[in-house]
């Protein structure tokens, strides 16, 4: 089983707690008789279990947190808005305006390297699964306090839920995106969560895949906005008919991943590991992945795995190091 | 049953001197209040009286969106309150009667004027009894997709609640209707033609005539004004690929840019990101602030509009206005919270800048420093041909055929 997707960091956390947390979870017989070996993943019909015939599809849901180093992300204490240190290369204290993301491509990895697609149950809201276009689901961390007021709102969503064929599922592979049959719908018709006036960006018409706007205490916005650039448009209301030249779409792969019991984690301190939040190199405030944005992206897109210049994933995005699994 | 104070600090500028529309709504107004054909109350009325409605609707209890574009959404409406044919034309006479103001002289068409898209073309209104309304009218295109009402409110989700701001608000006095409550209905309760108005927009009740109805049939009237056949609506949604200018198209390329990032604010079918819909699921509202002031070198903006703190209270939230809708907006100058910038030339220059620098008087400070300025309002360099491109564009968002509709015209002129 290959670990290089991970970090070293993250390698090490998973070792050490998925294996003793998967003999807790499912170190004992099962109902159908068969003995299993301690798979975190372990996923079984409720029905008829046991029965080839009604193998019948079983729900999961992934559980996301959002961090900031080893805090838990919030847009406020209740009141004021929450501020986090240490952040970035000038070792900025910063709070969160937003804390946005799409997840897409969702599946699961089995015992035998198979990749197995969730169907996202279609909640009208976080959620979204088509015939024809897959789907897409958005984490969305902001509660619209504090200083996540202006392009926040109330809701929040922290996981994702779908239904598999039953199976033994040992690790999970998703993309950080929108997919491209969903991502230039028209904001102003499409099906939620691609409807957010605050997650379309007009200039692509796309959607920024990630929204996570930093304020530098006593300083400027620092904002990261992720979506495919390069778009060949007539113009701009209307939306490209072939994949954008740059996709920035990471994919991010974890395994030995326990849907039960692991939580993934975005980390926002990760993401701007190698920025200084203190200077705006770029024409717009932070990166905003678009191509004069170039002197704030270049070095943070290798954080997710993606070479700037290209939109595509350098190597098989393996090397990203803002997904991990929490401690 | 009203919430007086709430016109403190929040209130919409709604009702200045119509000019015109004052003069010939005294006429229609002293018609109506003087004429010979005003029968006491109590008389029999024929509630099936036909109201002449242009669209001649099958049943006028089915209000059809057909003036939404196929692929855009139609607005959202509460439940509490559905669009009937019947409803908004009451609300369209309502709009244009000065019988709905205290002393009789003024009418939300008043401030609200349709060849102006709904503005009324002066920096700040002027309320029925002369007081100065401290915020600038807005032009009511499209309202019924936005997400809460008026300049600085956040809490106005309904618009019959932000109705009853020009309607009985007393700080300062717009329609003044607030101490002359029994009279105002009164008014309507001896016309026949009212009467037969209210008893076909509220047909199961037997005492219609009220002032939770009125602002129903106001709020259905606003809600009807929609507005799509500007030429960038004909180009984008309507497939007339002649509708703009070249300029114009240059221009919506640079809206749209990154560099001036007008789109982060602006960017959307409505032109704001103060939006709602018939499929929103998640609420979004959108407020700025964009650096017009910076008094005290605090953030702060001139009282009594500081902006939604003056609501919320919490101090980052100095100057955030709602970002309006950006259509019709070559015709509804002059622009911002408080009218004043008098022209898209200048609007441009304060944005071109990253903020206004006030350099005399009061208010002296730079708006570009002002501490809790959108990020995206960062300044950029437009070349004249660029600038030019950029006006082109806004001027394509006139909707010449909104200004002249008969449905949203003054019933009393006609």
């Amino acid at each position: 089983m290959s670990f290089s997707i991970l970090s070293k960091r993250t390698l090490l956390t998973t070792l050490g707690l998925t294996l003793p947390l998967s003999l807790a979870a499912c170190g004992g017989d099962d109902d159908d008789g068969h003995s299993h070996e301690a798979d975190a993943g372990q996923v079984q019909a409720d029905a008829a279990a046991g029965d080839p015939d009604a193998a019948t599809d079983v729900t999961v849901t992934l559980n996301f947190e959002a961090m900031v180093g080893t805090e838990a992300f919030a847009c406020s204490d209740g009141k004021a808005a929450k501020t986090y240190t240490n952040v970035g290369t000038a070792a900025s204290e910063v709070s969160f305006k937003d804390f946005r993301f799409y997840v897409s491509e969702v599946r699961l990895i089995d015992d035998a390297d198979n990749e197995v697609a969730l169907t996202l149950e279609n909640d009208g809201a976080f959620q979204l699964q088509t015939d024809a276009d897959g789907h897409v689901a958005l984490l969305d961390f902001e509660d619209g306090t504090g200083n996540c007021t202006d392009s926040g709102n109330s809701n929040i969503n922290t996981s994702v839920s779908g239904t598999v064929p039953p199976g033994n599922y040992t690790g999970v592979v998703f993309e950080l995106g929108v997919p491209f049959a969903m991502n230039h719908l028209d904001v102003a018709t499409a099906e939620s969560p691609l409807n957010i006036s605050a997650l379309y960006w007009a200039w692509a018409i796309g959607h920024k895949f990630a929204r996570i706007d930093y304020t530098v205490i006593g300083g400027a916005a620092w904002n990261f906005h992720l979506g495919s650039t390069g778009c060949a448009t007539e113009g701009m209301t209307s939306p490209p008919t072939e994949e954008c030249s740059k996709p920035n779409r990471p994919i991010i792969r974890i395994e030995n991943f326990s849907h039960e019991t692991d939580v993934i984690t975005l980390d926002a301190a990760a993401i701007v590991a190698d920025s200084d939040l203190t200077t705006n190199a770029g024409m717009t405030p932070g990166c905003m992945s678009f191509s004069q944005d170039e002197p704030d992206c270049t070095p943070l897109f290798p954080n997710l795995g993606i070479d700037y210049a290209t939109g595509a994933c350098i190597g098989d995005c393996a090397d990203q190091s803002i997904f991990s699994l929490a401690e | 049953m009203y919430d007086r104070g709430m016109s403190m600090g929040s209130s919409l500028g709604t009702c200045g001197q119509g000019r015109r529309l004052l003069l010939l709504g005294v006429v229609a107004f002293a018609a109506a209040a003087c004429g010979d054909d005003v029968e006491p109350m109590g008389e029999p009325v024929d509630a099936s009286v036909p109201v002449e409605y242009d669209a001649a609707p099958v049943d006028p209890n089915i209000f059809v969106w057909d003036m939404v574009p196929e692929g855009l959404p139609k607005p959202f409406v509460p439940e509490e309150n559905p669009m009937t044919y019947t409803k908004v034309e009451l609300g369209r006479y309502l709009f244009f009667d000065e019988q709905l103001s205290g002393n009789g002289t003024q009418s939300c068409g008043s401030c609200h004027e349709q060849e102006l898209a709904f503005a009324d073309g002066i920096a700040l209104p002027i309320g029925s009894t002369g007081e100065v309304v401290p915020r600038n009218s807005l032009g009511l295109m499209n309202v019924a997709y936005h997400t809460t009402f008026t300049w600085m409110n956040p809490e106005f989700h309904d618009l019959r609640t932000q109705i009853q701001v020009p309607l009985f608000g007393e700080f300062p006095v717009e329609l003044g209707v607030s101490g002359n409550d029994e009279e105002v209905l009164m008014r309507f309760s001896i016309d026949p033609d009212y009467i037969a108005r209210f008893a076909a927009a509220f047909p199961d009740e037997d005492d219609p005539i009220t002032f939770g109805n009125i602002a129903k049939a106001l709020a259905s009237f606003v809600r009807s004004m929609v507005s799509f056949d500007s030429p960038y609506d004909r180009h984008s949604y309507k497939g007339d690929t002649t509708a703009m200018s070249e300029s114009a198209l240059r221009g919506q390329e640079l809206f749209f840019e990154e560099r001036i990032d007008c789109h982060h604010c602006h960017g959307n079918f409505h032109f704001s990101l103060n939006v709602r819909h018939e499929n929103t699921v998640f609420i979004e509202t959108g407020f700025a602030n964009n650096g017009l002031y910076n008094v005290g070198n605090n953030g702060s903006y001139p009282a009594p509009s500081e902006g939604l703190v003056a609501i919320t209270e919490r101090i980052q939230d100095r100057g955030k206005m709602r970002t309006s809708s950006l259509r019709n907006v070559a015709i509804t100058g002059p622009y911002m919270h408080d009218g004043s910038i008098e022209t898209l030339e200048e609007v441009l220059d304060m944005y071109e800048r990253g903020g206004r620098f006030v350099t005399s008087g009061p208010n002296v400070g730079d708006g570009r420093d002002n501490p809790f300025k959108s990020e995206f309002v960062h300044g950029f360099v437009l070349t004249e041909q660029e600038r030019a491109d950029v006006l082109a564009f806004l001027e394509s968002l006139t909707d010449e055929t909104f200004l002249v509709d008969p449905k949203f015209s003054n019933p009393f002129e006609q």
